[in-house]
């Protein structure tokens, strides 16, 4: 075999060891490539990558995004938007078959385009709308499963923390993959919806119909507590589409009108800005923890020889994309069992991208294709982060395996769904194509 | 014993919060920096000159190195639960031993490389040329020189707490919460 692969599977094992036993990622990361370099090239050339790979891994300009679209995810959330986005969905779409489960579903989408992680809008959202579907006798598989399901949308809409370390890594566009993000993003989103219909059309036991009659005033009253939702689309959406900004600034604008909202709306006080500002810098310590490990384990693969590896065996092997993509599949699906999505994204990089480059494959296209597959296996068990976060969030109400069968629905969805975005490439580049430059 | 153990987990314990607070201020500068180099540039045609450089190696190494340590006091990391959970509490709480002990080794060997990498930047008197001057950034190393000793300080009481069983200031020892951590 050859002596970089070698060396990278034997990494790799220690690697999975250090995670069994339960060593944080970002250290695990850390020894297994010091360990790497000082094997491949010595003692010396580790240190030397221990003095100056956090630093120039750090002071980035691009990574910025990540802590502005944080803060921008806190202030929205702290701020009380989640509760009026599901008040404003009930009242609009409450009275469909399973109405209440659209709305989580379509909130969900909405409170995506203020929050960058699929994790963050999970917890916001099962806190408010998993016990009023509960009280509305929805099935308690059904009530979670959608909040675990529709969480996902955070991560592909815009503000996507996610997006941003890919195209950081794979120095991409990140203005061109946050756009790239918005119709699969809302493909998931009407898929979800068509999905919810169904099962309550199928099963009407499951998703019974909301007795409450909503007035027109009522209608047009909640849409006026949701008014912050557009001003953050055109913050962060629209000043990178436009060409206003760069994403890096359209999220430093997102996180600013954010705050302002807040202040606007009244929701600022002592005790959320405390509750925002930890938020954001746990968020921002666990993240950067985690990439600081990965900017070593960067520097091991490339000093190990592994990407000409790659390069060559790409020379021997014609890839396809379908070959790709059924790799990624393999890999992520077995991956996300039981790694969070960040950890996932880092450590799969250095190996996936010499492979998508001898591929040929656009790195737009591919960051679509990259991160959906992560958020699908943030839902598959025995981990699923997404579920962990709802069970987490509702305490005893639901039994976790309850929350696993009802997200196994929108799994199946899940397959139509990543069919559609492999088969036409343009859900994923058409909008980036348009963006004034 | 024990009262050395509390002066050195009561620094800890500052120079975390100082670590936490120093982030969030570069934070919220880094933010009114970035919207008013947009607005000046939409505006007047005239970007804030130094922007992308003073952003990447002022504010970001502050709110990528100082948050560290309070995440390592708070046991906030990112973790694999699912094999840990099968294990015996016993066998569970050599790992996380171990884990310490890795982290310790790790933060500490960080440390030393950071002051000497800013020990390094500082003789040299580091600059970046930014088109209408010179941008000072030898100090920028001495902030990762730092956020790198509050975390490996964290790790250092963790793991005495962790062998004698004495009490971290603030630290719930049970909190693995698989959610709350992540961004």
């Amino acid at each position: 075999m050859n002596e970089s692969l070698t060396i990278v599977l034997i990494a790799v094992g220690i690697l999975l060891v250090l995670f069994i036993i339960r060593v944080p990622i970002a250290i695990a990361l850390g020894i297994v490539s010091f360990g790497g370099i000082t094997y491949v090239r010595g003692f010396d050339a580790a240190w030397g990558a221990l003095r100056t790979a956090p630093y120039e891994f750090g002071a980035h300009w691009s990574l910025s995004a990540i802590p502005m679209f944080l803060l921008m995810g806190a202030a929205s959330f702290r701020g009380g938007l989640t509760g009026s986005l599901f008040e404003a969905m009930r009242v609009w779409f409450g009275r469909l078959p399973g109405g209440l489960a659209v709305a989580t579903n379509l909130a969900s989408a909405v409170f995506a385009a203020a929050s960058g992680s699929s994790v963050a809008s999970s917890a916001a959202m099962s806190r408010i709308a998993v016990p009023e579907m509960l009280k509305s006798n929805y099935h308690p598989s059904l009530a979670t499963g959608v909040v675990a399901a529709s969480g996902t949308l955070g991560a592909l809409i815009p503000p996507s923390i996610i997006f941003v370390i890919f195209g950081w890594y794979t120095q991409t566009s990140i203005g061109d993959l946050l756009m790239a993000g918005v119709i699969p993003g809302l493909l998931t989103a009407a898929c979800y919806t068509a999905l919810i219909l169904g099962i309550a059309i199928w099963k009407p036991e499951m998703a019974p119909r909301d007795t409450r009659l909503p007035t027109m005033s009522e209608k047009i009253r909640v849409l006026g507590s949701i008014w912050p939702v557009p001003v953050l689309i055109v913050a962060v959406i629209g000043s990178i589409y436009s060409g206003f900004a760069t994403a890096t600034e359209a999220a430093a604008l997102g996180a600013a009108a954010a705050i302002i909202l807040c202040a606007v709306r009244g929701t600022l006080t002592r005790t959320t800005a405390t509750e925002m500002a930890m938020d954001v810098i746990k968020g921002v310590g666990s993240i950067f923890f985690i990439a600081l490990g990965a900017s070593l384990l960067t520097r091991f693969l490339a000093l190990s020889g592994f990407p000409s590896y790659m390069n060559g065996l790409a020379d021997t092997i014609e890839f396809t994309p379908l070959m790709v993509i059924a790799v990624l599949v393999v890999v992520y699906l077995i991956l996300g069992a039981f790694l969070d999505p960040i950890g996932i994204m880092l450590i799969t990089l250095p190996i996936l991208l010499p492979l998508f480059k001898a591929a040929g494959l656009g790195l737009i296209w591919m960051g679509v294709i990259v991160v959906k597959m992560i958020e699908i296996g943030m839902l598959t068990p025995p981990v699923g982060l997404n579920v962990f976060v709802v069970k987490a969030s509702i305490g005893d109400a639901v039994p976790l395996g309850t929350i696993f069968k009802g997200v196994i629905w929108f799994l199946a969805a899940e397959i139509v769904i990543m069919t559609l975005l492999v088969a036409f490439p343009e859900l994923s580049l058409w909008l980036p194509s348009l963006i004034q430059r | 014993m024990t009262t050395v153990f509390g002066l050195l987990d009561r620094a800890a314990l500052w120079l975390a919060r100082i670590g936490a607070g120093g982030a969030l201020l570069a934070l919220g500068a880094m933010m009114i920096h970035i919207c008013a180099d947009a607005f000046s540039r939409w505006l007047f045609s005239a970007p804030i000159a130094g922007t992308l450089e003073i952003v990447a190696h002022y504010y970001m190494t502050a709110v990528v190195f100082l948050p560290l340590a309070l995440v390592q006091r708070a046991r906030e990391h990112i973790t694999v639960d699912v094999f840990s959970q099968l294990l015996p509490a016993s066998w569970v709480r050599v790992c996380d031993r171990i884990a310490l002990a890795l982290t310790l080794l790790l933060t500490g060997a960080f440390t030393v490389a950071a002051f000497q990498q800013a020990l390094r930047e500082t003789s040299k008197n580091a600059y970046l040329d930014v088109i209408f001057f010179d941008l000072s950034i030898w100090e920028t190393f001495w902030v990762m020189a730092a956020g790198a000793f509050f975390v490996a300080l964290a790790a250092l009481v963790g793991l005495i707490a962790e062998l004698t069983g004495w009490r971290e200031r603030g630290v719930n020892r049970d909190h693995h919460d698989l959610g709350e951590s992540h961004p």
